[in-house]
């Protein structure tokens, strides 16, 4: 599968942006990607990001 | 003490006000004349609010002559970040977008300041939207750095480390998503501190990245942020984020000293991971003979990289602030200046596997610094790797950037930035102090001690020195 083109990509989210800011925007978006590669990976079920699910029971007066 | 009224510390000047020998009008009077001279190359102040200053200060000075002194901050000048939602005046963000956005109600922690009967000077200078950079494509122009007004202040809480360092106000009000207070309050040589996460209300704090978002005080001395804190923490149920904990005595250690206190020194982030410059280190070592001198313990510690630290808070914060602005940036990108619009933007392209990754390496940080902190009761190391850059300068699409901060934004760490020496051209350093959860109050006590022990709170900027000569 080929990659899809920055400006499509920009495009697709609805984006405008001049020609200067693209190139700059382009930059940051590699970091994030450089980062976001350095984190992928197996990982443990404890360390699954539940906590907005963490419930109580409605008898506990909701504490 | 300072003789100066504008170079007195809150701790200094609200004993005065408490006894009478103050007048918080007078006083009040003598920063709206400061601003009036000096803001006009500063640029700490987006809205100076001169009619209900004084207003507030005559209703102080009423109040307290009449027996009813309600703390510390009764009667003090601050300023608030242009994020901080204000009852009546205009909460711009620093952005076109928001320029006649006029909130009905105010910011709970507004609301705790004013009930205190601190007297709210103006609005401050901020990044657009506390991201968008130094930027001069804006409604108004971005703040300078007091010790040299051809430097940066850093951000995005610029007008409030601008302002506290030139004497322009007691005390302000920042908020920090990757480092937003302690980096202007290094380059501007003050003290910042980032609370834990869910200690201080972010309830009508414009939002940028809601589980990394803070609020918190910058003033001129760690004394000083105590006081600010001991009216703004506490469990605020309009934030979900806001945790249900008491506060605890913020002042109590101060002075006190650090005699058996536990460091560890995160070497490894400025001598390895993102290297500081040589007069940061100098400052660095200064800082731990200094600390070692007064009795703390310390030890070298090692956490993952900071460039780890780093990307985690990026990933986070990139796609919560685009999650917020997508639909105002998409529909009106004109309306935002171009590195706001470059910043936004760039959270648009994270996947939503690395956002939740993210969130999941997070977890994984949050619990190694806390078992590296079972054994150390502060972390040490230097709030930026640089002094303040010149003006204009976009720092932060290269690398780290400058600064050291994001780490503890992604652990919600209490950190604290103290200045800690100067470089040889006169610009400030600073150490940045780094508790465990809830502990803000250990961390501001070993700040005042490095301040009192290094004594860099004796020096003020030439800009607000001449100014005082010229007057």
């Amino acid at each position: 599968m080929s990659p899809v083109p920055f400006a499509t990509r920009l495009q697709s989210l609805g984006l405008r942006l001049s020609p200067d800011e693209t190139v700059t925007l382009a930059e940051q978006v590699a970091e994030l990607d450089t980062a976001a590669a350095a984190i992928r990976g197996p990982r443990a079920y404890m360390e699954e990001p539940c906590n907005a699910l963490r419930l109580v029971p409605a008898s506990s007066g909701g504490k | 003490m300072s003789t100066d009224l504008h170079f007195m510390t809150i701790a200094e000047a609200s004993a005065l006000i408490r006894t009478g020998k103050l007048s918080p009008v007078e006083l009040t009077a003598h920063f709206l004349d400061r601003i009036r001279r000096l803001d006009g190359e500063l640029h700490a102040f987006i809205r100076v609010m001169e009619d209900s200053a004084l207003a507030d200060a005559r209703r102080a000075e009423q109040e307290i002559a009449a027996g009813g002194w309600k703390g510390k901050l009764h009667g003090i000048p601050i300023g608030l970040k242009d994020i901080y939602n204000t009852a009546g005046v205009a909460t711009t963000g620093h952005s076109a977008l928001y320029r006649d956005h006029v909130p009905a109600e105010d910011a709970t922690t507004v609301r705790k300041l004013r009930e205190a009967g601190a007297v709210v000077l103006g609005k401050l200078s901020t990044w657009e939207f506390a991201i968008g950079g130094t930027s001069f494509d804006l409604p108004w122009p971005p703040a300078r750095n007091p010790w040299d007004l051809s430097r940066d202040p850093s951000g995005s809480s610029s007008g409030s480390g601008a302002g506290v360092a030139a004497g322009l106000m007691m005390g302000a009000m920042g908020t920090d998503t990757g480092g937003s207070i302690r980096g202007p309050a290094a380059w501007c040589g003050i003290a910042g501190l980032k609370p834990t996460y869910g200690l201080v209300s972010r309830r009508g704090i414009l939002p940028l990245s809601f589980s990394l978002d803070h609020g918190g005080p910058m003033c001129w001395t760690s004394e000083d942020c105590a006081i600010l804190m001991q009216v703004l923490a506490g469990h605020d149920p309009q934030d979900p984020g806001s945790a249900p904990y008491p506060a605890g005595d913020f002042s109590a250690g101060i002075g006190s000293g650090v005699a058996g206190l536990r460091v560890g020194v995160i070497r490894h982030f400025y001598e390895q991971d993102m290297p500081a410059e040589p007069e940061v280190v100098a400052a660095m070592e200064a800082s731990l003979k200094a600390l070692a001198g007064l009795g703390a313990k310390l030890k070298d510690v090692r956490l993952s990289p900071f460039q780890t630290y780093s990307g985690v808070g990026s990933l986070i914060s990139r796609s919560e602030a685009f999650a917020l602005h997508q639909e105002t940036l998409t529909r009106t990108p004109e309306l935002y200046g171009s590195f706001g619009r470059q910043r936004l933007a760039a959270g648009g392209f994270i996947a939503a596997s690395d956002y939740v990754n993210a969130l999941r390496h997070r977890s994984r940080l949050i619990a190694e610094i806390a078992t590296v902190m079972r054994d150390v009761d502060v972390l040490v190391l230097p709030t930026a790797k640089e002094p303040a850059l010149p003006i204009g300068l976009d720092n932060m699409t290269k690398g780290g950037g400058s600064f050291y901060n994001r780490a503890f934004n992604v652990t919600g760490s209490p950190a604290l930035s103290v200045c800690n020496g100067f470089t040889a051209s006169g610009l400030p350093l600073a150490l940045q102090i780094v508790g465990r959860p809830f502990e803000d109050g250990l961390v501001l006590k070993a700040g005042d001690a490095v301040e009192r022990a290094m004594g860099t709170r004796e020096r003020r900027p030439e800009f607000a020195m001449e100014a005082v000569a010229a007057q």
